[in-house]
């Protein structure tokens, strides 16, 4: 009996010993690079506390993520406009740049499951708003007419003022970053900021009161609003459904929501 | 014995067959029954998958979007209670951000309260908090963000309801079926076994009692005229073993009859009085009762085969061999003991009475005159010795008679001796007359 047990033991430890370098080897074989969203202008050290809540949600998220993957993950902060060409083109084999699912990016890069659910809405200082709102009525984006307004490039509020720029007089300021767009708007540079709220909530919070707020309706058509989504290059199915089960992982057991959490007060998905 | 059961009778279902569309109809009808439950089961699935990718979905979304709302009105509260600017600015914030969210902008009466209320607490927070007015005011509108959401998790809980109760329907209804399905198996059984027992082991019984029965031949053969053709066929079978069994008995006793009557006179032989008188000194010894055996000689006989030919000498033994049956009791024993000797034996007779018997015998001999074929008629006498069986073996008795039939002989014939000679002496030598 004690040398079956010795044997069943000796042949456990062999099996252990034989596979966890492979597991290891694995592990350690497989590196991501990942490109997340810059949300302040590298130059701008100044701005880096205002976009720094998304930025260190969005890395919580993707260092979990690779936690579960068994990957080694590198994190390439990018202006959004890089992401989706980046993860195209392969550089990135994941992009963490809060990326709404569109019909034209579907044909460039692959989806992951929903991460949440965005609009836009317009950003404003109280004196634009005061100047532009119609009497009685609220500011309204497709009514507004030879304004300026700023939005990231590459992004889909971008693409929304490019296409009405031309029928409504409106002056496009095109901006690398969610706080670029922010400051253009404190500087007078631009009248309003079409931005995604969940974004441009972290970075109104950080502003003083009277400062800027949002007016309008939110939009959710023409693009501006859908689900965000993680993106990876068309040849990754694969990780694409590792990727998938990882987050329904992380739904299931909570830790998705715990991360939510950690950096806002309430889960709005 | 009744006839046997001809082929032509066997007119009677297979039993294969007969199974075979036992076996058909309730498969038939247990398939039918399966098919009945799979339409329970494919209701089951429908519903299974309705709950899981409409009403749990459905749910899960109303679920938010109550919270989102819940969400909005407890920001509400922050921006009305709240003491700085700042603190007001960063709950209104929220309160943009959920009004925003797209789950409210799908739902047209949560989109229009959460656009009331931003709003509202936007314009609140302009004028730096709330008058007594826009409490008033907040508070109408908190009770209807908590009526929308309690509505909208209702709403989604409802739909999920529904198809959960639907579920516990059909699962109830498959229940019923299911046990109709095992009262239709038993039935099936129970059936089952009462055919099997009705063509099989009540036939199969009944054989078995018949083919105990076939050995007495006198019994009248009991076969149950079954329904199946197989059990026809053993019916069949059992009858026609019956006739060849009581054939082959009649044969047998025939031979046995051959082998223990003599040709000629009809009488017993000599190896089977043998046998039978063996039997009755055994018997007497045993029991102690009294024995005789006698020998009886036809008196010159062989002047009988002279002048009428051996056709008269058969005339004249058959002739005595009536007489002897016609005479002696049914009990006795005689036989033809070689040429024209016969031997008797007497069972619970004493020599006298036995002696008795012969005289009576001898006497009726005497007088009897035989016609025979020519139309002459042939008269003989015959000489008749007697012996006391008791105590004495079968061969020692008869050779007693035999010396008392030697005395008979040599005293004159057409007479009747009793052994007297004490037993043990030695007798001379006989020569057949």
């Amino acid at each position: 009996m004690t040398r079956l047990v010795r044997a069943r033991r000796l042949i456990c430890l062999g099996l252990l010993a034989a596979l966890l370098p492979t597991a290891a080897a694995q592990a350690a074989s497989r590196e991501l690079r990942v490109a997340t969203l810059l949300t302040a202008a590298a130059d701008n050290p100044a701005d880096s506390g205002e976009g720094g809540a998304i930025a260190e949600l969005n890395e919580a998220l993707t260092r979990e993520l690779c936690r579960r993957l068994m990957a080694r993950c590198s994190l390439h902060p990018q202006p959004f406009a890089e992401i989706i060409p980046g993860v195209e083109a392969g550089r990135y084999q994941l992009g963490v740049g809060n990326v709404i699912r569109s019909p034209e990016r579907e044909a460039r890069v692959l989806f992951s499951r929903t991460l949440w659910r965005a609009s836009s809405r317009l950003v404003g200082t109280p004196a634009a708003i005061r100047q532009h709102r119609p009497a009685g009525g609220e500011i309204r984006v497709q009514a507004l007419h030879g304004v300026r307004i700023a939005a990231v490039r590459g992004s889909q509020q971008h693409q929304f003022v490019a296409r009405h720029a031309a029928t409504r007089q409106l002056v496009l300021t095109e901006t690398a970053t969610l706080g670029e767009a922010l400051h253009a708007l404190l500087d007078g540079r631009a009248d309003f900021a079409l931005m995604p709220v969940r974004g441009a909530y972290f970075l109104l919070a950080q502003q003083p009161p009277g400062s800027v707020e949002f007016t309008g309706p939110p939009l959710t058509e023409e693009g501006l609003g859908g689900t965000v989504h993680l993106i990876l290059p068309k040849a990754e199915g694969t990780l694409q459904r590792e990727v998938d089960r990882a987050l329904d992982a992380m739904r299931g057991d909570g830790t998705f929501q715990r991360i939510v959490r950690r950096y806002m007060p309430f889960l709005a998905d | 014995m009744p006839p046997p059961p001809s082929a032509a009778v066997q007119s009677g279902p297979r039993a294969g067959t007969l199974f075979a569309w036992v076996a058909m109809v309730f498969g038939l009808i247990f398939a039918g029954f399966v098919a009945w439950l799979e339409v329970d089961q494919a209701a089951l699935l429908a519903t299974t998958a309705k709950l899981q990718t409409q009403a749990l979905p459905y749910a899960i979304e109303q679920q938010r979007l109550a919270r989102n709302l819940e969400v909005l009105r407890l920001e509400g509260e922050r921006v009305i209670s709240g003491n700085t600017p700042q603190a007001r600015q960063q709950a209104l914030f929220i309160v943009s951000l959920m009004a925003s969210h797209p789950s409210l902008l799908e739902h047209r009466e949560a989109r229009a309260l959460a656009a009331e209320t931003e709003s509202f607490l936007a314009a609140v927070a302009r004028h730096g908090g709330a008058d007594a007015t826009a409490l008033a005011e907040w508070k109408r509108l908190s009770q209807r963000l908590s009526l929308a959401a309690d509505d909208i998790t209702i709403d989604g809980v409802s739909l999920a309801s529904s198809e959960a109760q639907r579920m516990g329907e059909i699962v109830q209804q498959a229940r019923h079926k299911l046990r109709a399905v095992l009262v239709l198996v038993l039935l099936f059984l129970g059936g089952l076994l009462l055919l099997i027992r009705k063509l099989l082991i009540r036939p199969l019984q009944r054989i078995d009692a018949s083919l105990a029965e076939l050995k007495d031949e006198a019994a009248p053969l009991h076969l149950p005229g079954s329904t199946l053709h197989e059990m026809q066929a053993v019916e069949t079978a059992i009858g026609q073993l019956r006739t060849v069994m009581h054939e082959h008995a009649q044969t047998r006793r025939a031979l046995e009859q051959l082998a223990a009557t003599d040709a000629l006179t009809g009488l017993h032989n000599r190896r089977h009085f043998m046998q039978l008188a063996e039997i009755e000194f055994n018997r007497a010894r045993r029991h102690g009762r009294p024995v005789s055996v006698a020998l009886a000689d036809l008196d010159h006989f062989k002047q009988i085969n002279d002048r009428y030919g051996h056709a008269g000498g058969d005339t004249a033994l058959r002739a005595f061999a009536e007489l002897a049956r016609e005479t002696l009791r049914h009990a006795d024993i005689a036989s033809r003991y070689g040429g024209e000797e016969f031997a008797f034996v007497f069972p619970e007779t004493t020599p006298q009475e036995a002696q008795l018997l012969a005289e009576r015998l001898r006497h009726r001999l005497s007088e009897q005159r035989v016609a025979l074929a020519d139309g002459r008629r042939l008269h003989f006498t015959l000489s008749i010795g007697i012996a006391d069986g008791a105590g004495l073996s079968l061969e020692e008795a008869l050779s007693r008679a035999d010396d008392t039939l030697y005395r008979a002989k040599a005293a004159g014939r057409n007479r009747v001796l009793l052994a007297s000679a004490p037993a043990g002496c030695v007798l001379p030598f006989r020569h057949d007359d």
